[in-house]
């Protein structure tokens, strides 16, 4: 979707603001969010590209209201709601700040080996595919003019512009596909393509410079 | 959802919130403790494993060790995952790394336009302007200037090359290794770098 979270290449941010003493979690509400978040997800078992999807899918004025792990907590909310584990009435309690009546252990805890299994799994999106690759390293390529309304991979930075394949990592998960509900992982292979800042941004900037960007077969097309 | 007391001529990726945010955090986590879904203690280990284990002094040590060791760095930029396995930190978000490295012809810089993807194995959590807008806005578009707000000035005829993470790869920058550090060891060597050395927002320290 062309949502506001695809923002490479806006104006209008201001300069960046750097805090060179930063903690790692500004309040421990921060940790806490973050924390569930990755409990929860052995749990909720959504997909990262739905999950993404999700977040993507805040009304733009609520993305720009909300921080970082604020939008976490209301991910967190919608997904608990969506999954019954918590019902709306739990969810709409708790969000004025206060923990509703429970009933009966719905689960079993995870336990603090468990959630260090949870972060010491690894969760690779590369499948096997026997398709041959439609381009070889070195190949002039298009990323094509699209506008899917789902998720999707491509920024739109990007779309409708010529690069050179510099990479092949094989069959990878389409986060377009496995984004839906249900999921399909319809695995494609997944390049590296570069772009010269040139061709992107236009004559104004260092003709030496580029952006490198992962991209599946599905978004590019032959020149 | 009172924000009246927040200026709002810039997005909120650093907002100091309003204290119901932590409220509503507290109820939550009591609520899915009290289920059964979490304990207090497994949220309490992973927020220390974040603030404490995983952080960029395991990136660190393993630029220091590339520096140090030409087999180990011919594997790092051939094999990273592999490589970076060696020490251990192969987990959640480094399950496909790349390593980029810098030479005097090339700057590498890492962004994600679309979210916020880093690589936690290795970097640990990203710093707030790294998953700012402003900053995944502009790095692509203008990164040298950018770079120059990080005070990091990349000569003209040096092709700074900005690796957007799309897709599941993650990437580490490998820093050029500063002069006057032969016979440094490791451990020594891995005092020099800095996190934005291996996002590529910044320089080493000089020994």
């Amino acid at each position: 979707m062309n949502g506001l979270h695809d923002v490479g290449g806006m104006h209008g941010f201001g300069p960046i603001e750097i805090d060179p003493n930063e903690p790692v979690f500004h309040a421990p509400w921060e940790g806490r969010v973050f924390a569930m978040a990755l409990a929860m997800g052995g749990h909720f078992k959504i997909p990262l590209d739905r999950s993404r999807f999700l977040m993507e899918s805040v009304a733009p004025i609520d993305r720009v209201a909300l921080g970082y792990y604020e939008r976490w907590m209301n991910r967190l909310f919608q997904v608990s709601e969506m999954r019954d584990i918590l019902s709306k009435d739990e969810v709409r309690v708790c969000k004025a700040g206060t923990t509703p009546e429970t009933g009966s252990v719905r689960a079993k805890a995870l336990t603090r080996a468990d959630l260090e299994g949870l972060f010491n799994t690894i969760r690779s999106s590369s499948r096997p595919i026997t398709a041959r690759a439609a381009f070889r390293i070195g190949d002039k390529v298009r990323a094509k003019v699209m506008n899917p309304t789902g998720h999707t991979r491509i920024p739109r930075y990007v779309r409708g512009r010529m690069g050179e394949v510099i990479g092949d990592h094989g069959g990878h998960v389409f986060p377009d596909t496995n984004a839906l509900d249900p999921p399909r992982e319809d695995p494609c292979r997944l390049y590296t393509v570069k772009f010269a800042a040139t061709e992107l941004w236009g004559a104004e900037v260092n003709r030496r410079d580029s952006v490198c960007v992962e991209l599946w077969e599905r978004y590019l097309e032959p020149l | 959802m009172s924000h009246d007391d927040h200026d709002h001529d810039h997005d909120h990726d650093h907002t100091d919130p309003p204290a119901e945010t932590a409220l509503r955090v507290k109820a939550l986590e009591t609520l899915l403790t009290r289920r059964g879904y979490v304990s207090t203690e497994a949220l309490d280990a992973v927020v220390d494993m974040f603030e404490t284990k995983v952080g960029p002094r395991n990136g660190a040590r393993v630029v220091a060790k590339a520096w140090a060791d030409p087999a180990y760095k011919k594997r790092l930029l051939e094999r990273p995952t592999e490589a970076i396995a060696e020490f251990g930190f192969i987990n959640r978000q480094g399950e496909h790394m790349r390593v980029v490295e810098n030479t005097p012809r090339v700057h590498n810089v890492v962004v994600c336009t679309l979210c916020s993807c880093y690589p936690w194995p290795v970097l640990g959590l990203p710093p707030v302007w790294y998953k700012s807008s402003a900053y995944r806005a502009r790095v692509v578009i203008e990164p040298r200037a950018v770079l120059s707000e990080f005070g990091l000035k990349v000569p003209e005829d040096v092709e700074v090359r900005v690796w957007d993470s799309t897709a599941e790869l993650r990437y580490m920058v490998l820093p050029e290794r500063p002069a006057g550090t032969d016979g440094m060891g490791e451990e020594q060597l891995a005092d020099l770098v800095t996190r934005d050395s291996m996002i590529g927002t910044g320089g080493t320290r000089t020994p």
